[in-house]
């Protein structure tokens, strides 16, 4: 059977946060971009977006100014991948990111060099620096103490009003909270369902008749985010018109409709501004020779693709951009060099939540200041590869609250290093 | 541009004019169909009870378009759905391949991995191509907003039917707007329409229906285009039958890929099967 | 006497089987709306309705339809011109030889002043018919050899059977009156005064006619010959042209003259001459019972189908399962028939599953494994029509597999999805414990499914989930997994969720760990089938 042989200048893998910004910069600056990546890892976000919050992590230190922590981070952990990326290029990249996303409709905020603490399903509050807008009124709501009312809803599991109430009693006691019964409420709820449903005006308005009389005294809502997808801004507006307060949304477990509303966003609007993507696929094989031919997904149906680039953003374990089996731990694609233990027993520490979180967690590529990956003798391995977001190595982003900041950095960095690279 | 036309077992019955006009504006845009009466059943409805019926029927087609030498071009979703994937079952297994094989011998037939499974859009968009479709339409469908019914089963597992991007596709919309036609952007355009459950769980299939036309006017559509036999079956027949009088549910009226393109191309309504 | 009194019973059998087999078109029902009609009902409203056919302009259509489809076969020469050739060979040269052999005094006398069964055209005439018959059934023995796809019943060789042992028995037994000496000197003893010397004639007639007598005959005494000529001229020849023209049995006789005299001794011409007349009683006999009974229900059906009325429906359902021949066209195209291969089920082919329905419009008892079958065939047939389109014998096969659906679910025979959805997961679940399992691909391999990290999103993205309420789901998909992974993959066979998948194949294409949702419900609805068919109980 003969194959359809794709050609492009750029192969994005991956479409995790790292993927779909590589593939974003790259559109944005004319590179013919062919992004190819399994599914739904956005949907595995809370749709936050994190520069960096906590550093050391073994002193749980919290940073009110991430461009500070950046700048003592920069000082302890060399391999760090901020170590090779300024402040610049960070703003740079959220800018060209956050403007791509307000134009697709999901617009996003922050404090000006200030992380934003939210409000977790469980009451606890997180750090964090770029947030859906709809969520900056819950932070502000919190520092101003205001009365507020937040719901849960029955039937729909990892989320408790109660339990924020009681968590956060110290910090807010002008919390009241109402179990609010949905639609139908005789079977388990998922958010993304919920958001489905309340795009439609007639289930909306019966949600705004349900919350209305527990409103009382309270000047702002506080509600799971399900407020809609696609029409998420719609759906917030209208409800804020029919209950007459504010309303934040507050983020659920996964998979979480913030993400989602991120996913749909990329999607959608990478295809828009020319990158051609191919979701649900998987990289077979690789082969080099002066350019990079991926044979891709699929027995005997497998199509070819001949790119001058890649950009690696597979991720780590979840994403499949590592795999670790009982010997060792591998790179998927290209069998690059992996920093980390190679033991398995040290893999971790023996207690679980060691502070200084596992050896493990800071495993993945290394690479030189252009992100190409390096061996171990430092060398560059292909000068037309580069690795990008959570697959490099020492960064333990989910403790430093890190990831989406490293992910969106280092695409920058790597988009253009690649421009610049081909002239 | 030749194909073995494999209609499945909807048209011939209940849907007389899809056939009628896919003929009609493949004529002409120059892409030949041959009917090979022998087809069977594409094997989707009795997968569920037994997935080695579902191959052999399978094979057995696509060993008769070998026979006539040439690839298969269908216009139902589920059809191409399940052929892709029976197909892409017997790629992956020597063992499943001789077997069938042994049966498919009792009538000379053999299956091979080299006819390729095509759906009618993916024809209309990357064989004949969009251009070529433009210099066509003489009578662009201007103002006209249509809500494209993408069809799980040509959609999906999006490794094995390749038919577009199974998370963000676009042919439909490009193949809608090349007819001058404005496709609008609604939440449940991937959703299933409910016909897989009809006859099974006739209230829950109903239910799905309801749920994608209730989307469909949210989005201001006007018309529910299909590229579907089962989808069709399910939006005009079912639902004129089984929601007659519901005046809960909107009024979109569903409407054929290749009626709507040949409106836009100026083919007699007769032609079309109107 | 012999003649008379078999010709009479078997008569007998034959109007009485016709009569009975007209009555029960009338008694005998299938689909559920036949129920509320009676016999003398359904009776009286077909016999108005044939009336009111013949005298309307519908006649006229029908007429057509009588001459394009009955007589000229028009639908058969459009499928298969081998096909149209065997029935036309068959039906023809049957009718040509029952008009001017059987009933030879009857009609062809009448006809033709001059006729003798000896004389030309008409020896040469029979054998034709007779070549042609014969011809047919051969074609026919050859189809239902070559195509797998139609398979062949008692009834089907028993037909066949009996019209070949008709046709050779009479070419045989015309091959032994030719070379009879016994019947020679009974013509002549009628034909002859008997004082004349016949031995030239026997002389010509043992070299031209191949008569074997017992005495030896100089054959080539030209004198003798000569003479013999002109008595056989004075005598014979206006009954008796030469026997070559009987160009099938004249070959026979020449092979039996080697034999000749025993065969003279014992008349075994005589003994075939019964067994040709009976067979051809038997046949007589047999024909309300067999597949030609479609001579007199096809017509009558084409009568009776424009009549719209309801008890009409009904009846034509029974006539047309009548009218069938087992020919096997339906399933020869249908759509579905390929799957009999895998299951060995014959009910899906629709010429089997006609037979079986006729036992089930019958009222009367059928064994629940055949209910079974039937249900099975009739619930994986896709109403595709095309087995409708192409029927010769313009039965509505589609109307009658929508009845027949009908009256299985009124019986407690639904389909799959519905019949496993009368007992709850663990109901079944019981039931099958100790039943032996034959392990299948994914569902009883581990790492097809030990990935699942039960994040939910499958059952975020089901539509299924999302339009249902509380009752109509048991478990999400995630759950379904979990279950796999307890090893409790009989719990998981019966549940809602998996019976009520659309297999739209969202939660495949969105799993995060790429795990084949979809393809597993496919798999664990596939094993449910086979493994709670055999202890299903009906209600």
């Amino acid at each position: 059977m003969s194959r359809i042989e794709l050609k492009c200048d750029l192969l994005v893998i991956g479409s995790g946060i790292a993927g779909m910004a590589a593939s974003l910069f790259a559109a944005n600056r004319g590179i013919k971009t062919i992004q190819i990546g399994k599914t739904n890892t956005l949907s595995f976000t809370s749709g936050l977006m994190d520069v960096l919050a906590v550093h050391p992590i073994e002193e749980k230190r919290l940073w009110k100014n991430p461009w500070d922590a950046i700048d003592t981070l920069k000082k302890d952990i060399s391999g760090h991948p901020y170590s090779k990326v300024s402040k610049d290029t960070i703003e740079k990249a959220f800018k060209e990111l956050v403007a791509f996303l307000k134009s697709a409709d999901v617009p996003y905020a922050n404090y000006q060099n200030k992380n934003v603490n939210i409000i977790t399903p469980i009451g606890t509050l997180k750090p964090t620096f770029f947030v859906p807008e709809s969520m900056l009124n819950g932070v502000s709501a919190l520092e101003e103490k205001k009365p507020c009312l937040i719901i849960d809803f029955y039937n729909l599991k990892g989320f408790s009003a109660l339990q924020i109430k009681e968590t956060l009693k110290d910090k807010w006691q002008n919390l009241r909270t109402a179990q609010i019964k949905f639609l139908d409420s005789s079977k388990e709820q998922f958010a993304e369902q919920m958001a489905y449903d309340l795009e439609k005006p007639k289930n909306l308005d019966k949600l705004a008749k349900e919350i209305s009389p527990h409103i009382k005294d309270a000047e702002i809502l506080g509600i799971p985010a399900i407020l809609g997808v696609k029409r998420h801004s719609s759906v917030l507006s209208k409800l804020q018109e029919l209950l007459g307060v504010k309303v934040f949304e507050i983020p659920t477990i996964i998979p979480s409709v913030p993400g989602i509303r991120l996913k749909k966003a990329f999607e959608d609007k990478l295809q828009d501004i020319g990158v051609q993507s191919f979701y649900s696929q998987e990289v077979i094989q690789v082969f080099h020779k002066d350019d990079f031919v991926f044979d891709v997904t699929g027995a005997a149906s497998m199509f070819k693709i001949r790119t001058k680039g890649v950009i690696l953003s597979t991720g780590r374990f979840f994403g499949g951009g590592l795999s670790a089996d009982r010997e060792k731990i591998t790179e998927t694609i290209f069998n690059l060099e992996i920093y980390g233990p190679f033991l398995r027993k040290v893999w971790h520490e023996l207690d679980f939540f060691a502070p200084r979180g596992h050896n493990i967690n800071n495993c993945g590529i290394e690479t030189d200041e252009y992100f190409h990956p390096i061996d171990k003798s430092g060398k560059v391995i292909f000068n037309n590869l580069y690795a990008v977001g959570s697959i490099l190595a020492h960064n333990d982003w989910t403790r430093m609250k890190c990831g989406t900041g490293v992910s969106v950095a280092t695409a920058y960095s790597a988009v253009n290093a690649f421009l610049n690279q081909k002239g | 541009m030749k194909f073995a036309f494999f209609k499945g077992c909807r048209i011939p019955k209940d849907l007389p004019e899809y056939e009628l006009s896919t003929k009609v504006v493949l004529n002409k845009l120059g892409v030949e169909l041959v009917d090979i009466e022998e087809f069977n059943c594409c094997g989707y409805p009795v997968r569920h009870l037994s997935t080695k019926a579902s191959i052999l029927s399978t094979a057995r087609n696509i060993a008769l378009a070998r026979r006539e030498n040439l690839d298969i071009l269908t216009p139902c979703k589920c059809c191409y759905g399940n052929l892709m994937h029976s197909n892409y079952m017997l790629q992956g297994s020597k063992d499943l391949k001789n077997e069938i094989n042994l049966i498919l011998s009792k009538e000379g037939l053999r299956w091979e991995d080299d006819i390729k499974i095509k759906h009618l859009l993916y024809v209309l968009s990357n064989n004949v191509g969009i251009d070529v479709i433009k210099k066509h339409v003489k009578y662009p469908l201007t103002n006209m907003k249509i809500a494209a019914h993408y069809g799980c089963h040509a959609l999906r597992p999006g490794k094995i039917v390749k038919f577009d991007n199974p998370l963000a596709p676009t042919i439909f919309e490009n193949l809608i707007q090349v007819a001058g036609a404005k496709p609008v952007d609604w939440s449940k355009r991937l959703d299933c329409c409910g016909n897989p459950l009809w006859g099974k769980n006739n209230n829950l299939s109903l239910k799905l229906m309801r749920e994608k036309i209730e989307d469909a006017k949210l989005a201001d559509a006007e018309y529910i285009c299909t590229a579907c036999s089962y989808c069709h079956i399910q939006f005009d027949m079912i639902r004129k039958r089984e929601l007659k009088g519901d005046e809960s549910v909107p009024n979109i009226p569903a409407i054929l890929y290749p009626q709507l393109l040949g409106l836009a191309m100026g083919i007699d309504k007769n032609k079309l099967g109107f | 006497m012999f003649f008379s009194i078999s010709f009479k019973i078997s008569l007998a059998i034959f109007v009485l089987g016709t009569l009975y087999r007209i009555i029960n078109w009338f008694r005998f029902k299938i689909g559920t709306d036949a129920l509320s009609f009676t016999m003398i009902d359904r009776i009286k409203s077909g016999v108005i309705g044939i009336f009111k056919t013949i005298f309307s302009l519908k006649i006229f259509s029908i007429i057509k339809v009588l001459i394009l489809d009955v007589v000229l076969q028009i639908k058969i020469i459009r499928a298969d011109k081998w096909r149209w050739i065997m029935h036309m060979c068959i039906f023809y040269g049957f009718m040509l030889l029952l008009l001017m052999h059987a009933f030879e005094n009857q009609i062809t006398k009448a006809l033709f002043k001059n006729y003798a069964s000896t004389l030309n055209p008409f020896m040469f005439l029979r054998n034709l018919f007779g070549a042609i018959v014969i011809f047919g059934v051969l074609i026919a023995v050859l189809r239902r050899k070559k195509t797998p796809k139609i398979l062949t019943n008692a009834h089907d060789s028993f037909a066949i059977f009996l019209l070949f042992s008709i046709m050779l028995s009479g070419f045989v037994l015309e091959g032994l009156k030719i070379i009879s000496s016994p019947i020679f000197d009974e013509m002549v003893s009628s034909y002859i005064s008997g004082s004349d010397d016949i031995t030239p004639l026997k002389a010509y007639w043992a070299k031209k006619f191949h008569v074997v007598f017992k005495e030896k005959i100089n054959i080539n005494d030209e004198k003798l010959l000569s003479e013999g000529e002109s008595s056989h001229i004075d005598n014979c020849a206006s009954c008796h042209s030469m026997p070559e023209t009987a160009f099938i049995s004249y070959p026979f006789a020449v092979s039996f003259k080697h034999f000749g005299n025993t065969l003279n001794d014992f008349r075994v011409d005589r003994w075939l001459w019964y067994f040709h007349v009976l067979s051809c009683f038997l046949g007589l006999a047999y024909l309300p019972f067999s597949k030609f009974f479609h001579i007199l229900s096809t017509p009558i059906n084409l009568l009776l189908e424009p009549a719209e009325e309801e008890k009409n429906k009904v009846t034509s359902r029974i006539i047309g399962m009548d009218a069938c021949t087992h020919c096997g066209v339906c399933t020869e195209n249908c759509s579905v028939a390929q799957i009999y291969q895998v299951t060995q089920n014959p009910n899906i082919l629709p010429s089997e599953k006609l037979a079986s329905i006729k036992l089930l419009s019958r009222g009367k008892k059928v064994e629940r494994e055949k209910l079974n079958e039937i249900a099975e065939g009739s619930f994986i047939c896709t109403n595709c029509y095309r087995c409708t389109k192409v029927c010769p014998s313009g039965i509505n096969l589609d109307d009658l597999w929508t009845a027949s659906k009908n009256t299985l679910i009124q019986q407690g025979y639904f389909e799959p999805h519905n019949w496993i959805a009368q007992k709850s997961p663990s109901e079944w679940a019981e039931t099958v414990k100790k039943k032996k399992d034959e392990p299948s691909d994914l569902i009883d391999n581990p790492e097809i499914f030990y990935g699942c990290v039960q994040c939910s999103t499958c059952a975020s993205v089901c539509p299924v989930v999302a339009a249902s309420n509380g009752n109509e789901i048991d478990l999400t998909p995630q759950q379904v997994m979990n279950l796999l992974r307890m090893g409790l993959k009989d719990l998981a066979m019966a549940s809602k969720m998996v019976w009520n998948c659309t297999t739209c194949y969202m939660c495949e294409e969105n799993c995060p760990q790429g795990i084949r949702v979809t393809d597993i419900f496919y798999e664990l609805r596939n094993k449910a089938y086979i493994r709670f068919k055999d202890v299903k109980e009906n209600v």
